[in-house]
């Protein structure tokens, strides 16, 4: 008697770890790719010039830090668009699908750092040339859902639409 | 045994002293002569070199304004006139773009030469086959290498690096990006002649640039030239004051880069006195 009731405590602590691990993940879907989600993204934003995809070259020493390998080890693909019309207009739109949530962690710092680095880089050039342009640079943002770190260069407005996209692309039908 | 006689082992023993005498006074005078043949000297030997320009390494940035014959640098020829001049299509960022504004080309202001994107920005990065420029007479916004392929150009001069390139990249990756914009180019019409032209200089009081910078960067825009069956043009060595810096006559702006017409005038003079030969 004394056995099974220590039997059966243990079974129901096990049962309650195993309840509680489940809960901790699986608010966002995980199946989208990078294609998926950036195309879902620029859907919700005015057609303007269009988009184009960067070239594989874009993630470089320059902008993303000597150690960009290191991150994009982390990730299984990821997807930049820029505007057609790049001279005239900085929009971007950055998504990268990592391995893990962990991973995600990481890139989201990897990402920060992009940006800032582009902020510095890109204004002494877009206070001569385009000055239009330079509040999309404070409006830079980066959003974790899940395995995917996603960021964006582009109007406030645009911003809070994309930001609604994703929300609505990564959340799992009910 | 007579006490003349020494023993046997002892006249060995002298034989093998000898002998061993003998070779160090041989190895000696090897020695010797091996040292005072080939003493090393206080300053370093200097090799000729192609280019008697700049030195990165060194940081003594001495211009010249005579290119070595190298087979990239275009060297001295007689004033190939405006006949030359007008068969040159001209890609670059503002500073080429400035080309239009300054009316020095043929058409003026309305020139068909100068290909510039809609804000004069053109980065040297690893967009730069991706960006549009606006095609002349048309108005299209086109790839340089799309505008190529329509145009087919007898010649073509690109100036590019002081936007992003010279601040940003390092030699790997500028190279790269200009290589890429060169073979685009080639694939397109694989006819023209590409000339890349030396980034220019800016004024002592440029804060964004400096001229060392700048001349290493040219280094690798001439590296490039050469690496892709391309002509190099030294025009900054026409724009330069004795301080290694863009003259101040020739800036007309606080930023210490962009150039007023007198500069234009020069460049041109410049391009058409080391003009391309048959």
């Amino acid at each position: 008697m004394k056995y099974t009731r220590i039997l059966l405590s243990l079974l129901l602590a096990a049962t309650l770890l195993l309840s509680l691990a489940s809960c901790g993940g699986g608010k966002y879907r995980d199946d989208l790719t990078a294609a998926q989600l950036t195309d879902g993204i620029t859907a919700a934003l005015p057609a303007g010039d269009g988009w184009r995809q960067v070239s594989d070259a874009y993630i470089s020493p320059s902008s993303w830090g000597d150690d960009y390998a290191d991150y994009l080890a982390k990730v299984t693909e990821y997807r930049i668009l820029v505007s057609e019309n790049s001279d005239m207009n900085i929009d971007e739109v950055g998504v990268f699908v990592c391995k893990t949530e962990k991973d995600a962690k990481a890139v989201k710092d990897f990402a920060e750092s992009y940006l800032a680095a582009k902020a510095l880089q890109l204004k002494p050039l877009l206070e001569s040339y385009n000055p239009d342009e330079l509040p999309k640079l404070d409006n830079a943002t980066v959003n974790v859902m899940g395995r995917y770190v996603v960021y964006t260069i582009l109007s406030s407005a645009d911003t809070t639409n994309a930001g609604s996209a994703m929300e609505k692309a990564l959340t799992p039908a009910e | 045994m007579s006490t003349s006689q020494k023993p046997e082992s002892v006249e060995r023993m002298i034989r093998i002293s000898m002998l061993v005498i003998a070779g160090l006074l041989v190895m000696l005078m090897v020695l010797t002569v091996v040292f005072f043949a080939t003493k090393p000297s206080d300053k370093p030997v200097v090799l000729p070199g192609p280019n008697s320009t700049t030195d990165a390494t060194d940081g003594d940035s001495t211009p010249t304004n005579t290119p070595v014959e190298d087979g990239v640098n275009l060297s001295l020829t007689p004033d190939a006139g405006t006949a030359y001049q007008d068969k040159i299509i001209f890609v670059g960022d503002s500073l080429t773009a400035h080309l239009i504004n300054r009316g020095v080309l043929t058409g003026g202001t309305d020139t068909k030469q100068v290909w510039r994107c809609e804000n004069n920005m053109m980065n040297l990065n690893s967009e730069v086959t991706a960006v549009k420029i606006i095609y002349p007479g048309t108005g299209e916004k086109m790839t340089v290498a799309e505008a190529a392929a329509k145009a087919q150009p007898e010649i073509m001069i690109i100036t590019l690096g002081t936007d992003w390139g010279v601040a940003y990249l390092d030699e790997t990756e500028f190279k790269a990006c200009y290589a890429a914009l060169v073979k685009a180019i080639q694939k397109a019409s694989p006819k023209t002649e590409i000339i890349l032209q030396s980034i220019f200089p800016v004024t002592a009081g440029c804060v964004t640039l400096d001229n060392t910078k700048i001349d290493t960067a040219n280094k690798w825009v001439k590296a490039v030239a050469s690496e892709n069956g391309c002509h190099y043009l030294d025009t900054q060595s026409v724009l330069k004051d004795d301080k290694n810096c863009l003259k101040e006559e020739y800036c007309n702006s606080s930023d210490g880069i962009h150039m007023g017409t007198e500069a234009y005038v020069a460049i041109l003079e410049y391009i058409r006195t080391h003009a391309l030969t048959d």
